[in-house]
């Protein structure tokens, strides 16, 4: 193949020259012996042209040889029984172990790289789904957490409102009725719910409120709910009705505190969830491997290859 | 005894035994490695190294050839060393001179001295063509003009396929036949290229 492509890219020069120089070196087939030589009856130059080549060759044959300055023999004293070499006999072995390594390595970089970024944002948010309790616990008002804490905070805000038009109703129904008298309660619920299970979809569901909210809520709003996150369930609406003298920095305290219990108890929030899958991107584990194992056989192989005679 | 044998002593630890090949192709060594650096005193120990290399390697000698594993090992000894230096060799003027004055030509008994000077210089200059080959034509060279390897030896040796060993020797004859050419004026008539003798 490569002979073959070698051939292709020589020009007519090239073979003619080569073709005489194993015409000199007895080195043609028959055929093609007998098809210089009527070349060369036809061509005075080509003739001119291979006595030059065998006078030069000539010329390299008659270099004088040289005797040895010395003798090289070793000293027994110094030589033992040759060593085996491991690596040196491994040699064969390693380069295919290299090559192949080096195969998959390309193929699992290219599928990753082809693969759709779905997929990606999916196994991102397993690993983060699985810290996001521990994270919750830790309830730190960093930004990132304190995207969806904005969100609940405008969704508390708003539940605060409508529960102060609705004074007298509250003080006297029931938890149950109060869920069913507030109606953001409904969409908090299904992302909640969403949220319990972390998916690609729950990720994105809550980033893009908490996107959205992140202007309308002031820092010191912020300070007032310590919680980094946590969506109100049902459950938690028979809680929220209040006295009426309570004022309403009060009762955002008091929820705040509420929806931190809850995050510990209820279900993983995805504000870290969403925070950790942004910071820490996906590692590719079989290219990772798959590149340490590259690298280590290439070392090896280079070794090999180095002791060899 | 035989090659094998000495070699499967040699496997064994025998350091006598393998000296016997030592001695056995330590001028061809020698001259090969001469040829191709250019250099006696670096010749000297690029032989010396590679008969070390080849006795610890013994292992890797899976039969054949002795003769043609140790030349390997020589040209790939070589090359290290062109490589380290990253510069064509070039035979100083003492060399030159040292060569001259040590007579390195064997004189037959019908010719004379004006013929031996001829020859001499002749060898002087075909030595420093040689020399300004690129390091890959010039081993080729060496193995098949100046050893007499042929195109199959060859290629075994050296590991390269029966179509490089040609384009090798094409290519170092046609640089060589240039440098002569170049320095027509310091040949003897009868060398020069181009004259019948």
């Amino acid at each position: 193949m490569w002979n073959f492509w070698r051939n292709w890219r020589k020009s007519a020069a090239e073979k003619q020259q080569e073709a005489l120089n194993a015409y000199l070196d007895n080195a043609l087939s028959p055929r093609q012996r007998a098809a210089l030589e009527a070349e060369l009856a036809r061509n005075e130059d080509l003739r001119r042209e291979l006595s030059q080549l065998q006078q030069v060759r000539e010329g390299l044959r008659q270099l004088p040889r040289r005797r040895a300055p010395r003798n090289f023999t070793l000293d027994p004293a110094l030589y033992g029984r040759p060593q085996r070499q491991p690596l040196v006999q491994a040699y064969p072995v390693l380069r295919l172990a290299t090559g192949l390594t080096a195969f998959f390595f390309v193929l699992a970089i290219a599928l990753q790289t082809l693969a759709p970024p779905r997929a990606t944002f999916f196994t991102a948010a397993e690993p983060a789904a699985l810290q996001a309790e521990s994270v919750a616990m830790d309830a730190a008002p960093t930004l990132a957490a304190a995207e969806p804490a904005a969100a609940m905070v405008t969704q508390v805000e708003t539940e605060i409102a409508q529960e102060t038009a609705v004074e007298t109703m509250i003080v006297t129904e029931s938890g149950e009725d109060a869920a069913e008298e507030v109606p953001a309660a409904a969409p908090f619920a299904e992302m909640a719910a969403e949220m319990a299970t972390p998916t690609a979809e729950g990720a994105s569901l809550l980033a893009a409120p908490a996107a959205a909210e992140r202007q309308s809520v002031p820092e010191s709003g912020l300070a007032a709910y310590p919680a980094p996150a946590a969506a109100p369930s049902p459950a938690s609406t028979p809680d929220i009705p209040r006295p009426a003298q309570e004022t309403q920095a009060a009762r955002a305290a008091e929820t705040g505190e509420e929806t931190a219990e809850m995050t510990t108890a209820v279900a993983p929030t995805p504000a870290p969830e969403t925070a950790v899958s942004t910071q820490f991107p996906q590692i590719p584990w079989l290219s990772v491997g798959l590149g340490i194992l590259l690298a280590l056989l290439t070392i090896l192989t280079l070794i090999g290859r180095r002791r060899l005679v | 005894m035989d090659e094998s044998a000495i070699i499967e002593r040699a496997r064994k630890g025998d350091v006598q035994a393998y000296n016997r090949l030592v001695i056995e192709h330590q001028e061809l060594a020698y001259n090969v490695a001469r040829r191709i650096v250019g250099n006696p005193q670096t010749a000297e120990d690029v032989t010396q190294d590679a008969f070390i290399a080849a006795y610890q390697a013994l292992d890797q000698f899976r039969g054949g050839s002795f003769k043609a594993w140790l030349l390997r090992i020589v040209t790939n000894r070589c090359y290290d060393v062109l490589r380290r230096h990253k510069r064509r060799p070039q035979a100083s003027i003492e060399e030159l001179t040292e060569e001259n004055e040590s007579a390195p030509f064997l004189r037959s008994a019908e010719e004379s001295p004006e013929q031996y000077q001829q020859r001499a210089e002749l060898a002087q200059v075909i030595e420093r063509c040689l020399q300004s080959l690129p390091p890959e034509q010039r081993i080729t060279a060496v193995l098949c003009d100046v050893e007499g390897y042929d195109y199959n030896d060859i290629a075994r040796i050296l590991s390269i396929s029966l179509g490089t060993v040609k384009s090798r020797i094409s290519r170092a004859r046609s640089k060589l036949r240039e440098c002569l050419q170049k320095v027509q004026e310091l040949l003897p008539q009868q060398y020069r290229l181009g004259v019948e003798r």
